[in-house]
């Protein structure tokens, strides 16, 4: 029983942490692991669907169009575009890493993966389109038909497409970034200034919510504790976030910690996408979130230390 | 009568047997459902022994991450995830009808109770520990600004008292809001650093506030009674498969027994059925024997009456013999004799003589058994001259006119004359029993070419049989016969002959008169029996 190794694994853990004082579990950021036990097959069948444009009504954007690989994972846009040049309202966030996120969107009403892939194919402002229609297109392919035959022993269901994209998706974790590597003990993998930074990451606070394996991703948070965002030129329809969701007064402004990991190559930054440049967004955390001013010169650290988060995808780093 | 009642106890095993298949069905198809309900109980244990690991694991690391023992949610995010996934596991899985589902729907709601927490305990913690971070250079920043003495002691006393509520949190959450509401007061007529006096406030209340409500969700965590959930999950599991194995045991017991008396009825079935079949053989046995007994009877009686007749043939020319003899005697005696006299007187007697010896061998070729004597060509003619022979005499002297109709002389046919010859002599016997009293008597034969078959109609003055009785004239052993007169053979005797000839043997009802017919193929077809013997010969 896999759950019952690793919570032997976790408790063995623990006691030699406390016995070996190792420095490694006491950090909030945690090293990058891949994803194991994914079938290659539901892989290979995922990367093809992910950039399959017959997803949408009018065959003219895939899931690739705003989660473009060689972008980050994202499109760069303050809001997503979907068909026929319509316009969203809320940033795109990065598809690389986000299996390890413990919910989906940014109000977190995805309890998974498979959840969140089936949203933007029938959100009407994105891709516009349904299962019928896309099975209709899909099992037009011979191709796709024996693929799904193999995998599903079935033909396209909207259950086995989203299986496969999100097996495609949990399998793009962005491994050995510098960061990583110094976590590793190469003590040279990142600059001075970025080990500097990490120190302030964690001083300030900023680790209080961006911690673990993806600097984030596994909690919600109030954005506006320090400071209401009613007044900030960040103001969105979104800000509301959770409660959109769920209607319950504990949730306003709730949103989901977003991971920080490639965080220098999704720009522009929140939920709003209002914020352009790394610095920016810290100095945006640092007034809403913690309620302190910090320095020029800690900002820069700051990002210096993020821009070392950056991973590689098929063995190339991030850009 | 027996046979009848084998035939219901016969019946009533049958459906005894149907009712104890069906129920031998029905048990066994019941123990299997407890069987797989046994293993679903199983199964639903060992995942639930896995839900109370996972239970105990997630206090732990939410404790570890309360105590800021842990410094990311990694494990608490994971672990959680996992117990919900199992329970949720277990609940989807499960489809027994009985307490256990609202006891798991209960588990399910405690669960997501206890994750809501968890959720509230990580936004608020992360709150919580930026504040107390910042503590300390809170207090560095006020110490550097040179403060009056006696503020910066209301300031430093304001840290100290949060830091004294984050590390002893208690329920006198407003006594330690109102210490600090008196000292923030004062801190506002501070004409200092205004953004400093504001960050103090701010995290002063950020701290007071969280830390109580992370004491409240950390207790609201604990308190929520999933352990006794728990326990009585399993309890119900434990009590539930003792009772399941308990009532397969007993389903199991009496499908065996079930299965022992359905064997042991068609046990029996098979051994009455096979006694049942003994009989019907024995039976049948014995009354192919008695029959063979009655008709060797039947044929001695008719020997005996033939006897009669047989007398009465030889009689005369023996009295003819002797009459000649002795005219012949008397002519040798005298000296004249009469040679051409003589010798007519002699031929007479050799004529006489083989008369005698014919009917001697016709006698003697009646009485032996001619069932087995070969298939033989012979003309009707010979067949119904030999029958006449033997009773014509009778029917002359008992004042009966027996006539034969017309027939081609040269019509032959296949088969064993002997039976033939007692079929017609059985059937004039009868008709002779039958119009003895009648005023007119008359007999006639017809002899038919059809084709294929000769048919022999036999005709009497009778005026036919009536219905009830025509009904019964085949069976064997009946007669209307006076008593000791007739065996009650004639017929099935008849009847048996012509079916080894393959023949017909009919009442022909539409005629006025009593009228017999019997219709025996010209060519002889071998029946099966004859095969048989035929193939048994050459060993």
């Amino acid at each position: 029983m896999s759950i019952r190794r690793s919570i032997l694994i976790f408790i063995v853990s623990l006691l030699s942490a406390s016995t070996f004082a190792d420095n490694f579990l006491q950090e909030p950021i945690q090293l990058l692991v891949p994803a194991t036990d994914l079938d290659q097959r539901k892989v290979i069948l995922g990367d093809r669907l992910f950039h399959e444009t017959k997803l949408s009504g009018d065959n003219t954007i895939s899931c690739a169009s705003c989660h473009s690989l060689a972008t980050g994972g994202v499109d760069r846009l303050p809001f997503a575009k979907g068909i026929k040049g319509q316009v969203g309202n809320i940033n795109t966030p990065t598809v690389f890493n986000s299996g390890k996120n413990f919910v989906q969107f940014w109000n977190g009403r995805a309890q998974n993966l498979e959840e969140q892939a089936a949203g933007p194919v029938h959100n009407p402002g994105e891709m516009g389109s349904n299962w019928l229609d896309v099975i209709t297109k899909l099992e037009k392919d011979s191709a796709y038909l024996k693929q799904f035959k193999e995998i599903y022993n079935s033909g396209p269901t909207g259950e086995a497409i989203v299986d496969a994209i999100a097996t495609f998706e949990r399998s793009l974790v962005t491994l050995n970034s510098p960061f990583d590597q110094y976590l590793k003990g190469d003590k040279d993998a990142i600059s001075p200034k970025a080990k500097k930074g990490y120190q302030h990451f964690k001083s300030l606070g900023c680790a209080a919510c961006h911690q673990g394996q993806g600097v984030g991703g596994n909690l919600f948070q109030i954005f506006g504790v320090a400071k209401s965002l009613k007044d900030s030129k960040i103001k969105n329809p979104n800000d509301l976030g959770r409660y959109l969701h769920t209607n319950n007064e504990f949730d306003r402004y709730l949103f989901k910690v977003p991971m920080l990991r490639n965080v220098a190559v999704t720009a522009p930054y929140f939920h709003s996408g209002q914020v352009q440049t790394l610095e920016g967004a810290i100095r945006v955390m640092a007034e809403f979130q913690l309620g302190r001013q910090i320095s020029d010169e800690e900002v820069e650290d700051i990002a210096a230390f993020l821009r070392s988060l950056t991973g590689e995808y098929k063995g190339e780093r991030l850009k | 009568m027996s046979r009848v009642q084998n035939n219901i106890s016969a019946k009533s095993i049958m459906v005894i047997v149907l009712i104890i298949a069906v129920l031998t069905i029905l048990f066994y198809f019941g123990s299997q459902q407890r069987e797989s309900q046994i293993d679903q109980y199983v199964l639903i244990h060992q995942k639930m022994e896995t839900v109370v690991l996972l239970h105990s694991v997630q206090n732990e690391v939410l404790l570890q991450s309360y105590s800021s023992f842990s410094k990311h949610y990694d494990f608490l995010t994971k672990y959680s995830h996992q117990l919900n996934f199992a329970i949720n596991d277990i609940e989807h899985n499960t489809k027994i009808k009985t307490e256990l589902p609202l006891l798991l729907k209960r588990l399910k709601e405690q669960a997501n109770d206890r994750q809501q927490q968890i959720e509230r305990f990580k936004s608020s913690n992360a709150i919580l520990q930026n504040s107390i971070q910042y503590l300390p250079t809170l207090f560095t920043r006020v110490l550097k600004m040179g403060l009056k003495r006696q503020d910066s002691n209301t300031i430093l006393h304001l840290l100290n008292t949060v830091q004294s509520f984050y590390i002893n949190p208690t329920d006198q959450e407003h006594q330690y809001a109102n210490q600090i509401a008196k000292s923030l007061s004062t801190l506002n007529l501070l004409t200092g650093s205004s953004s400093l006096v504001g960050e103090i406030k701010l995290h002063s209340t950020l701290i007071l506030k969280r830390k109580s409500k992370i004491y409240q969700l950390v207790k609201h965590y604990l308190e929520v009674p999933i352990q006794l959930n728990i326990t009585a999950i399993m309890d119900e599991l434990v009590r539930r498969t003792d009772q399941i194995r308990w009532e397969l045991l007993v389903l199991q017991r009496i499908l065996y027994a079930l299965l022992v008396l359905l064997m042991l009825l068609v046990a029996y079935y098979i051994i009455s059925l096979n006694r049942a079949r003994v009989l019907a053989i024995t039976n049948a046995n014995l009354i192919s024997n008695q029959q063979i007994e009655l008709k060797s009877k039947e044929k001695l009686a008719s020997i005996g009456e033939m006897a009669s007749h047989v007398a009465h043939e030889i009689n005369n020319p023996l009295s003819v013999i002797y009459l000649n003899l002795r005219a012949v005697k008397n002519q040798f005696a005298s000296e004249k004799a009469d040679i051409g006299k003589c010798s007519s007187k002699v031929e007479k007697i050799e004529d006489m003589s083989k008369r005698i010896g014919k009917i001697a061998k016709d006698l003697l070729a009646f009485s032996r058994d001619a069932a087995r004597d070969p298939i033989e060509k012979v003309t009707v003619k010979q067949l119904v001259d030999d029958t006449l022979s033997i009773c014509h005499e009778k029917f002359v002297n008992q004042g009966v006119n027996l006539t034969v109709g017309d027939y081609s002389t040269d019509l032959t046919i296949e088969c064993r004359a002997i039976q033939i010859s007692q079929i017609l002599l059985n059937l004039f016997t009868n008709a002779y029993d039958a119009i003895e009293d009648l005023p007119t008597r008359w007999i006639r034969l017809e002899v038919e070419d059809e084709q294929e078959v000769i048919k022999f109609v036999v005709t009497d003055c009778g005026s036919g049989i009536p219905d009830e009785v025509a009904q019964k004239i085949f069976n064997p052993f009946f007669t209307t016969k006076v008593h000791g007169r007739g065996t009650g053979l004639g017929l099935s005797i008849i009847n048996g002959i012509v079916e080894k000839h393959r023949g017909k043997f009919e009442l022909d009802s539409k005629c006025q008169n009593t009228r017999f017919i019997v219709t025996i193929p010209k060519r002889h077809l071998a029946t099966d029996e004859e095969q048989i013997d035929s193939k048994k010969m050459p060993s």
